[in-house]
């Protein structure tokens, strides 16, 4: 399924969850899997876990 | 400044009821403790029992409620012998007045998820599924409170996937059957008319209770969990509060209904209470929580290894890998090299215990349908990403390695001894980490199972319980 990372489309699997879209932006953008996040909103500017369900089209925002 | 706050919310609190002149109640208030997703983080549990005490001696009617995902997180509440009894006792103890079902709730099969409801002894709410008659589930689609006068209706509600089911494994569905909560919620809006307020308890994740408080805006509040958000205090949707306090017992949301003389409601308000940073602890529910964790079943052997495994990290990843490969009942299996936490295990008695050093990773399964060119590049690309070559279960693979430290010439042999064909779909499961943070071309997006790999380790070693990998070589650096 395809979900939105900072606004940018990323591709991962069904049943993802808030990590593993944040690992897969990593990895489209050659970043290293140990880049801390400091946190992670969604589109209304609520705070998530990463290991929150996320759906098909969810759009999600990381701060470093 | 804890004891401010707390000090605060029992003076607010305690205003329940505003009087006329005449003694007769202008308002009456409404108090709603909700949770979602704890996961079993039973360590919390002492905090949030000292919260709801607090908020309780100023309401003694206060309602509590947890949106679901109640257990999977911990494996002292999830591998107890009763499956998830540990949490049930803990939220009975701490006066829980309702929880709904989220999908974690079906983790250890629905004989589990009924010993949990009944050792509960609070009701569980679900409007969207039906159980199997044999099973005689104790669950019912809405409930009804009767608070300070007020007739409080509260409908459960749990996501489905893709697939039509929740995100649980589909072989704990168990014959339960589900709909979408959109189509059958205008089956139960007749306790409208009946209730002073109407919520529903759902299960649904955050964008989705959204849409939900859209389309249905008879609903004065949605109580959520599922997508681990924190809602920000007062978030509306077309007019329905709608909350959720993300996961782990981090936050408890309270909730405020303002009724007029009439029984109306004039005012909703919500605020989220941080747990984390509470320093007292109720006793009883720490007392509680300390036995669970001391409990001996985790020294259990649960398996043998019988043969020494010295300097043998291929030989464990192949452990896990073929775990993770008969558990999913996919053709081949890959596990990442730094995903494995020991090279050696002396011929000894494994324990519960000893699988969650050898696998503390929260990772699930997920599988792909690759193709037999996909699998090879995978692994080419996949080289020392994580520090070394990926362990495999169900074939072998030579290769050798260029100047550049990059693979050439990969040849993956079947089990079968047959080679792999590149033009051939197969199987493949790899844990959520691989299929996220490596880079490879693969035209499946994949598919979680929903269970995690340590979950398949221990389920394979009670499958195989006498295991030997010593000297272990399925890769083969030519």
């Amino acid at each position: 399924m395809i979900v939105y990372v900072n606004d940018i489309p990323v591709k991962t699997y069904y049943g993802a969850k808030v990590k593993s879209a944040i690992m897969a932006y990593f990895r489209d953008h050659d970043m290293s899997t140990k880049t801390v996040v400091k946190e992670v909103r969604d589109a209304y500017g609520n705070l998530i876990a990463l290991d929150g369900s996320i759906r098909s089209n969810s759009k999600i925002y990381f701060k470093l | 400044m804890r004891k401010t706050l707390l000090l605060a919310l029992v003076v607010v609190l305690g205003l329940t009821c505003c009087r006329s002149k005449n003694n007769q109640p202008k308002e009456t208030k409404l108090y709603v403790a909700t949770i979602n997703d704890m996961h079993a983080n039973m360590k919390a549990f002492p905090k949030l029992a000292y919260v709801v005490d607090s908020l309780r001696v100023a309401h003694p009617d206060l309602l509590l409620f947890s949106a679901g995902d109640n257990r999977s997180g911990n494996p002292f509440n999830d591998r107890y012998p009763e499956p998830a009894r540990p949490m049930a006792e803990l939220m009975k103890a701490t006066g829980f007045d309702l929880s709904a079902f989220g999908n974690h709730e079906w983790d250890s099969g629905l004989e589990a998820l009924r010993n949990v409801v009944e050792v509960s002894g609070f009701p569980y709410v679900c409007a969207n599924v039906t159980f199997p008659d044999s099973v005689n589930m104790p669950c019912k689609p809405y409930v009804i409170f009767e608070q300070n006068g007020l007739k409080i209706g509260i409908i459960g509600a749990i996501q489905l996937g893709l697939n039509g089911q929740p995100d649980f494994h589909p072989k704990n569905a168990g014959g339960c059957t589900f709909r979408p909560i959109a189509e059958v919620l205008p089956e139960f809006l007749f306790l409208r008319d009946s209730c002073d307020a109407l919520f529903l308890l759902s299960h649904c994740g955050f964008e989705d209770d959204m849409e939900l408080a859209e389309q249905f805006p008879q609903l004065d509040a949605i109580f959520g969990g599922h997508s681990h958000t924190l809602v920000n205090d007062n978030t509306f949707s077309n007019g329905v509060l709608v909350t959720q306090a993300m996961n782990r017992i981090q936050y408890l949301t309270l909730s405020t209904f303002t009724f007029d003389k009439d029984k109306k409601l004039v005012a909703k308000e919500s605020y989220n209470i941080p747990i984390g940073k509470v320093k007292k602890v109720n006793a009883d529910i720490q007392a509680m929580v300390d036995e669970y964790n001391n409990n001996p079943v985790f020294k259990e052997v649960v398996g043998y290894n019988d043969g020494a495994i010295e300097d043998g990290l291929e030989s464990l990843g192949s452990l896990m890998a073929d775990a993770d490969r008969v558990i999913a009942e996919a053709d081949l299996a890959f596990q990442n090299f730094g995903g494995v936490r020991f090279d050696t295990m002396s011929v000894r008695p494994i324990t519960r215990f000893d699988l969650f050093s050898l696998d503390p990773f929260d990772n699930e399964l997920v599988v792909f349908n690759m193709t037999g060119q996909e699998i090879v590049d995978f692994l080419g690309v996949s080289f020392f990403t994580d520090g070394g070559p990926n362990f495999c279960s169900g074939c072998s693979y030579a290769f050798s390695v260029d100047d550049n430290g990059q693979m050439q010439d990969c040849k993956v042999t079947l089990d079968n001894g047959k080679p792999l064909k590149l033009d051939k779909t197969y199987k493949v499961v790899m844990n959520s980490y691989m299929s996220s943070a490596f880079k490879f071309e693969h035209e499946d997006p994949g598919t979680s199972i929903f269970r995690t790999s340590n979950e398949a380790l221990t389920e394979y070693l009670t499958m195989h319980p006498h295991i030997n990998y010593a000297g272990v070589n399925r890769i083969h650096e030519q």
